[in-house]
């Protein structure tokens, strides 16, 4: 028996299979208007049509991934893979997007980017320092006072002008 | 057709639209030079800067995003053996030799000659052919453009490689899965959740970003410890530029001779494979470098891939050619061919232009300023940023850990500055996070996005045609051009079945 994880196909297809599963069964409940029915094309249609599909196609590429004896095994490029950094990114991103309202656009974008040099390996403070505060205040200066958009300074700073 | 010329001229020769040309092709040139960020991503990037404007500015500053990520991707190719995009591939096997044989001003020349004669040849093929097609087209019903849609979802099939058919028919699946989030032609929210921010849908800006920009850039920090990768090679790139001459950027007699004919032919082929839905600029390279190395002397043979000047036009004229003829049937259809265009289509859309054969008719001012902007960019490549590219390709040493977090960064906050909506970013990061999966699953994503793209305007039609034929689908056999249309799609779609039993057969015997 081969190990699941062994073939890309198989995980990407039971990715898409689960999805269509999900997806249909939304489908099925979308509300039905009366005239839409007459001309037998609802909102409904397309979506049991989209998603039926996709269920087929993806169970055939799922059966096809079985029947081949070869397949590229995730493992095989996961061993080359830079995951550290990626998930990392990945969760600061989050936190990023998470209190952007809070300490708004400058100081919120500042520390992303600052956090995000340190992260792939830039350890000349006074240089990181510089790009991201750098960036970050042209891009506030260019979009509040040339391009005259309203950009939330952020509970923080609400807080503290109080 | 001069009438049209002459607003297209006007139009592009404003101040503001000359403005936004040049500055297209510097942002592209540098964006393009980057390894990993070809042109999907360069546009992706520069439409939420477009929002605002007018939509044939909007579009001229794309085009020139456009063309300059592709000059950008070449000159990668040349100086540091990095294509930027899979375009420049075929570029890089004659371009880096001569580079490294101290011509890289020669190498730059040679390209840049190429695509401007690429590009000079496929506009004016471009002009002759779209206003044709787009009168032809004008006849066209619903029931016409639903086949057309259903058409250029199957181009996926040959945006794929090898064994990539079936992934590619589900990934535009999903798009169009995707794009019937929101409300639908009837004015009805389905697939919602109950949540306010899906009731207008999934923003085409949102997934062109999350999949492109912001799983580009991931994924090139996760490839970092491979070889083929640039993420960490970039002191190598440092190294590379540093070791780069470029001496004269002049041509020679001679050689403007020898690649005079090449340059010709790859011209029209390239045309020819750009117009072909889903072909594009890659296929028509290698196509161009196929070709003349089979027509090349076999004196000149031998040069190829060891820095044959012929080996480098080639697929540089081809490539830019298929850019144009990518275009056509964009603008003529609105069916995007390539993923580019289908991101161009996203960009006109959300502009409120509708491409198709009522473009010309309805907005002539876009229709015809964006093809004489084409040409436009295609000579600001040659007199600005082929004498600047010395000083542009400095790029090339800024570190990747400076350059990574600010194209996620500026992803993020393209999205932001248009929504202004801090939980989209949030559905960014989710749709960015399931895309590199499918990146590192070796899933394509341009389907996708074409069919996300496709989906509106496919079910608007269908629909449309159903009320027509009181919701009889017998306008897919009755209605002589959608019948045609239909049985092409269906020939599209079983082409690669067929072709695998048959190679198949042919290895048995």
């Amino acid at each position: 028996m081969t190990n699941f994880f062994d073939n890309k196909d198989r995980v990407g297809a039971s990715l898409i299979l689960a999805f269509s599963l999900f997806y249909l069964r939304s489908s099925l409940s979308i509300p039905v208007d009366s005239f839409d029915a007459e001309i037998g094309f609802t909102s409904k249609t397309l979506p049991i049509f989209l998603g039926s599909c996709a269920f087929a196609i993806s169970l055939l590429l799922l059966f096809i991934s079985y029947l081949q004896s070869e397949g590229e095994a995730i493992s095989e490029g996961a061993r080359d893979y830079d995951w550290k950094p990626v998930l990392a990114l990945i969760l600061l991103m989050a936190a990023y997007v998470a209190l952007f309202s809070y300490l708004g656009f400058v100081l919120a974008s500042a520390l992303f980017l600052q956090s995000a040099f340190f992260l792939l390996g830039e350890r000349r403070l006074l240089v990181s320092i510089s790009v991201s505060l750098g960036l970050v205040l042209f891009l506030w200066l260019l979009l509040t006072q040339v391009f005259g958009l309203y950009l939330d300074g952020g509970t923080l700073y609400r807080v503290f002008v109080s | 057709m001069i009438d049209g010329i002459l607003i297209g001229l006007q139009t592009a020769f404003t101040p503001i639209n000359l403005l936004m040309v040049l500055a297209g092709c510097f942002a592209g040139t540098f964006i393009g030079m980057l390894p990993g960020l070809g042109p999907v991503s360069a546009i992706a990037l520069m439409i939420p800067v477009t929002y605002g404007f007018d939509p044939a500015s909007g579009l001229i500053l794309i085009s020139g995003v456009y063309y300059g990520a592709v000059f950008g991707g070449s000159t990668s190719a040349i100086l540091i053996n990095a294509p930027g995009v899979s375009g420049a591939v075929a570029t890089a096997f004659d371009g880096y030799p001569m580079a490294q044989s101290g011509n890289a001003g020669k190498a730059l020349a040679i390209a840049a000659y190429s695509s401007f004669a690429g590009g000079t040849i496929g506009a004016i093929l471009l002009l002759l052919c779209v206003p044709f097609l787009a009168s032809v087209s004008l006849s066209f019903q619903s029931s016409e453009y639903f086949a057309l849609m259903v058409f250029g979802c199957t181009a996926v099939a040959a945006f794929s490689g090898k064994g990539q058919v079936l992934k590619a028919v589900l990934m535009t699946l999903v798009g169009l899965m995707l794009a019937t989030v929101g409300e639908d032609p009837s004015g009805a929210q389905r697939l919602t959740f109950g949540n306010p921010e899906l009731s207008d849908g999934i923003s085409f800006l949102l997934l062109s970003m999350a999949t492109f920009a912001l799983a580009e850039a991931l994924s090139m920090i996760l490839k970092g410890r491979s070889k083929s990768n640039c993420y960490k090679s970039n002191a190598n790139e440092s190294k590379e530029m540093a070791k780069v001459s470029f001496k004269s950027l002049r041509l020679s007699r001679d050689e403007v001779k020898e690649i005079a004919m090449p340059v010709g032919r790859s011209s029209l082929l390239g045309f020819l494979v750009g117009v072909l839905p889903g072909a594009g600029a890659t296929i028509a390279s290698f196509l161009g470098y196929g070709m003349e190395r089979n027509l090349a002397s076999e004196e000149k043979k031998k040069l190829f891939g060891k820095g044959s000047p012929i080996g480098l036009a080639a697929p540089e004229t081809a490539n830019n050619a298929a850019s144009t003829g990518s275009f056509v049937p964009l603008l003529t259809l609105g069916i995007p061919g390539s993923a580019t265009t289908a991101i161009m289509l996203g960009a006109l859309l959300s502009y409120g232009v509708q491409p198709g054969p009522r473009l010309f008719i309805d907005n002539p001012a876009v229709f015809w300023s964006v093809i004489v902007s084409m040409y436009l960019g295609n000579i600001v490549l040659l007199i600005l940023n082929l004498p600047l590219i010395p000083y542009i390709a400095k790029i090339l040493q800024v570190p990747r850990q400076f350059l990574t977090p600010i194209i996620l960064f500026l992803s993020l906050m393209g999205v932001y500055l248009v929504s202004f909506n801090p939980a989209e970013l949030s559905i960014m990061l989710v749709i960015g996070v399931i895309a590199l999966a499918f990146r590192i699953l070796d899933y394509p994503l341009a389907p996708m996005l074409l069919g996300f793209i496709l989906g509106g305007m496919l079910e608007d039609n269908l629909r449309r045609a159903l009320l027509i034929w009181d919701g009889s689908y017998d306008f897919l056999w009755q209605r002589p051009i959608t019948a045609t249309i239909m049985m092409v799609t269906v020939i599209v779609l079983l082409t690669p079945v067929f072709s695998a039993i048959f190679k198949r057969a042919s290895a048995t015997r």
